[in-house]
């Protein structure tokens, strides 16, 4: 997406004057960060790229990821009114080329408070460098910490290269750092530092630690050398980390129908995998994965064997095959995803080299220790959600909110 | 196909689609594709005497962009051709000789009686149909005494057209006029009072297209200067077609139109308010000779659908149309509805009322303009705007 994503000039003023500038505009609604949409095109239709640029960074202080990240298609393009004539304004590609072209901007001025409490964000993924941002931009002294070794979260790790530079994330984050008391990485909450310290020494706590370990597959064989978890495995592939096994020249078995499903698809791909192949319970219309994801999948070669599920994986210290079966789908309540049902008796066996599991993660276990604490809050994939970097973005700046507003309730009362 | 015949100061034109006078009409070659194309006629760039200097400057034309598009307007520092009568004549007399079913006018201007009367000699003899002259060109010439100078002074009118009149002894002689004056009936009288057979309204609206934000030069820039010039093309239609209305409703003369005419709509227009001839200048530069099919075709097709079945039919019908303010009706109501099942919702006509009307649109729930037909005065704002065209003004009951 990332590479097919840039519009020449020429072809951005074209796509702006489509723009209706509508009031109330859907696509904005349809905006986690509430971008003033019809805003930013209208002013690159009048050749003001700059000013393009600011009124997406006003709200959205990743602005040049989520133009590279964002699933538009199913946020703001979905709600372009423009789709009930004709298609949608390519909102996405027009964010792109204002984050692109226009220039540097200044970021706004600090506000300064007298309110001396202190806050320790965890994470620093989207949601709590945002979040953070947010905080010591109002002049809150902010210490952010982070279990890995640099800022990023998910997007650096997890998301691939070709759909996100890392350049792009780093220029963005850096920005953020600048603005905080103080930034520690290889901190892990809970190991390096205990939580009741944290809840000790600061005022409020943001948690934005994401989620967890992926979620494991309970069947036969499942411990197997040559089974790997999504989320390990694209952390390897994404930062150059050994301590996986290579996919190069192996028929590689990707069970789930997620879009980690399909980065890990790809990236197997892009390792030297001989096949890529997804195997995935359910059909098309069922997988949970973006269109454009999906499309990007088969584009890249990657295959698909819908209504099928795992059974057994087979072989003797090693992967060398999976048994599977076929199913059926049986719609149980209307509005509800129907239920795979095996068709007993039409086992087969599949030979594989590696099998990858993404079959979603689970709770980041720290979300758990620190429920029901009053100083305590939550964003991003850590407070459930919606899973994308924009929605974290905007869940992040939103407690920060919620955070100011408790310390204003808190004064009054005394506190 | 249908008959898009029509008769002008005499001559009947194959079809009413004219090429201008304008860079379009300065080449041999380019009329000869011109009329391959199937235009009907061609006034060749306005041309002088040798001893008039054509001093060109460049580059000479910058357009209006409007909404993302291109070209809603054009201004050119133009002049007239810088091809002096001898190089017309040879054309005038090729074209005739290879198109002879093809109208083939000249444009002339000049300062002197003598130089007015020898280039229409000249040229009748080379075997043009119809000489036009322009009175009207904004820029450059009025400097020297010549071009809008002369349209703007009714008695100059009069006398030079007379001038040009006496001299020719066969073909018709057409004012191109010039919008800027006050009454364009006085001028367009002062030429039916010549003894001339006919008038071409309008030439350009003397204008400037814009001016380089960042270095200050307006536009088009010579270098690091620039001057006023005459502005053309779709945004001037509106001015061209109530000339046209003015001078056939009040003076009675046949007209050649000119001034916007891109589609064949607007063609239509303008033989509806009373023009039997229809020049084309920027509209052809714009899409090329190919664009007199579509108007070709166009009009035929309307014809057909209208039952008309000649293009006479169709000249001065919505004149009866068209009276004072005065005479407006005030005694109906009309207000604004919305086809809910057109509607894409973008809530354009809300704003549109709300700061441009009468606060008599409210959006739905669900993002469909409520019309309070109580506060509606009808005054047709929101029905510009919507952009799929799903608001109209219908009437409802009588006022007393
Ligand atoms: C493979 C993959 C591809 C994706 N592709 C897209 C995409 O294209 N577009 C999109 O919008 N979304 C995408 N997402 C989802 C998106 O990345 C997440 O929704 C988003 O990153 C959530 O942000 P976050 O800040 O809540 O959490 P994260 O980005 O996960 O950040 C959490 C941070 O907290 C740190 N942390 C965790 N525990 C501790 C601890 N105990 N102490 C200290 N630090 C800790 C982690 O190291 C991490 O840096 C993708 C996700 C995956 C897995
Ligand atoms: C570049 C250019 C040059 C023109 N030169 C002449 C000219 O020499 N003589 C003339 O009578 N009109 C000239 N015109 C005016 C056109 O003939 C025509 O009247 C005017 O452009 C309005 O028509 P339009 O809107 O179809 O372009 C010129 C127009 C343009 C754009
Ligand atoms: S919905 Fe589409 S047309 Fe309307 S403002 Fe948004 S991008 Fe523009």
């Amino acid at each position: 997406m990332a590479e097919e994503k840039k519009l020449s000039k020429e072809a951005a003023l074209f796509e702006a004057a489509g723009c209706l500038k509508c009031h109330q505009a859907p696509c904005q609604e349809n905006c986690p960060a509430g971008i003033d949409i019809p805003g930013f095109i209208f002013k690159i239709k009048t050749g003001d790229i700059k000013g393009a640029k600011r009124v997406l960074y006003d709200k959205n202080i990743f602005s040049a990821t989520c133009a590279a990240v964002c699933p538009v298609e199913e946020l703001c393009q979905e709600n372009c009114n423009k789709n009930q004539v004709s298609r949608s304004v390519f909102i996405g590609q027009l964010q792109g080329y204002a984050v692109e072209e226009g220039g540097d901007i200044d970021y706004p001025e600090e506000e300064l408070t007298d309110d001396p409490r202190k806050i320790a964000v965890i994470g620093a993924g989207p949601a709590g460098m945002s979040g953070a941002y947010r905080l010591a931009r109002a002049g809150h002294r902010v210490d952010l910490f982070e279990a890995g070794d640099r800022p990023g979260g998910t997007p650096y790790w997890g998301i691939p290269e070709w759909r996100l530079s890392r350049e792009i994330l780093e220029k963005e984050t850096k920005e953020i750092e600048k603005h905080l008391n103080s930034v520690n990485f290889n901190t892990r909450i809970g190991v390096d530092i205990q939580v009741e310290e944290l809840l000790k020494d600061y005022d409020a706590l943001l948690v934005c630690c994401g989620l967890g370990d992926g979620a494991s597959l309970r069947i036969k064989g499942a411990e197997l050398e040559g089974t790997v978890d999504a989320v390990k495995f694209l952390k390897a592939h994404n930062t150059g980390e050994n301590g996986v096994p290579s996919p190069e020249g192996k028929v590689v078995l990707i069970i789930g129908g997620g879009n980690t499903a399909m980065d890990a698809a790809l990236a197997a791909k892009e390792a030297g995998a001989e096949r890529s192949i997804v195997v995935y319970r359910r059909s098309w219309e069922e997988m949970p994965a973006w269109k454009a994801e999906i499309r990007k999948a088969i584009d890249s070669g990657v295959e698909f064997m819908l209504q099928t599920a795992p059974v057994e994986i087979v072989g003797r210290d090693k992967v060398e095959a999976m048994k599977m079966v076929p199913t059926r789908l049986v719609r149980e309540k209307e509005g509800r995803r129907p239920r795979p049902v095996p068709l007993e008796g039409s086992e087969f066996v599949f030979p594989a080299g590696l099998i990858i599991t993404a079959l979603g993660q689970m709770e980041n276990p720290l979300v758990e220790k620190l429920q029901d604490q009053e100083q305590v809050f939550f964003a991003g994939d850590a407070a459930g959600g919606d899973a994308t970097v924009v929605q974290a973005v905007a869940g992040g700046k939103e407690a920060a909110e919620k955070i100011m507003v408790f310390f204003r309730e808190q004064k009054e009362r005394g506190v | 196909m249908t008959d898009l015949s029509l008769e002008f100061c005499g001559i009947r034109y194959p079809n009413p689609f004219v090429l201008a006078a304008a860079p379009t009409t300065d080449k041999e070659e380019m009329v000869a594709r011109a009329f391959e194309a199937g235009w009907g006629g061609a006034v060749l760039k306005t041309t002088s005497v040798e001893t008039e200097d054509v001093s060109l400057v460049y580059p000479m034309m910058t357009g209006l962009d409007y909404d993302g598009k291109r070209l809603a307007a054009l201004q050119n520092i133009d002049l007239i051709s810088h091809y002096h009568i001898d190089v017309v004549e040879k054309r005038v007399r090729a074209l005739k000789k290879e198109f002879p079913d093809r109208v083939v006018a000249a444009s002339i201007m000049g300062q002197a009686k003598e130089h007015w009367q020898e280039l229409v000699q000249r040229l009748e003899t080379a075997g043009v149909d119809l000489i036009e002259c322009s009175f009207s060109c904004p820029h450059g010439m009025p400097e020297r005494g010549m071009g809008s100078t002369i349209g703007q002074n009714p008695d100059l009118v009069e006398r030079t057209a007379r001038w040009v009149k006496e001299a020719a002894r066969r073909v018709p002689v057409v004012i191109k006029l010039t919008p800027q004056i006050a009454d364009i009936t006085v001028a367009a009288q002062a030429v039916k009072k010549s003894g001339a057979d006919g008038v071409c309204a309008i030439n350009t609206v003397k204008g400037i297209i814009g001016v380089d934000i960042h270095d200050f030069v307006p536009q088009p820039r010579v270098l690091d200067k620039s001057t006023i010039g005459g502005v053309s093309g779709l945004a001037i239609k509106p001015v061209a077609l109530r000339c046209v209305a003015e001078i056939a409703r009040d003076v009675g003369i046949p007209i050649t139109a000119s001034g916007g005419i891109t589609t064949w709509r607007d063609a239509v227009e303008f033989l509806l308010l009373g023009a039997r001839n229809l020049q084309v200048c920027t509209a052809a530069m714009q899409y090329g000779f190919e664009l007199v099919k579509d108007l070709k075709e166009g009009l035929g097709n309307y014809m057909e659908e209208m039952n008309f079945s000649s293009v006479e039919e169709i000249v001065g019908k919505a004149l009866p149309n068209l009276v004072d303010h005065n005479s407006l009706s005030r005694n109906h109501k009309v207000v604004s509805r919305v086809d809910e099942d057109r509607c894409i919702n973008c809530g354009r006509c809300y704003i549109a009322c709300n700061d441009g009307g009468h606060q008599a649109i409210t959006m739905s729930e669900d993002r469909v303009p409520q019309i309070d037909e109580e506060e509606c005065v009808g005054c047709g704002f929101c029905t510009t705007i919507c952009p799929v065209y799903c608001l109209q003004m219908e009437r409802v009951e009588e006022k007393s």
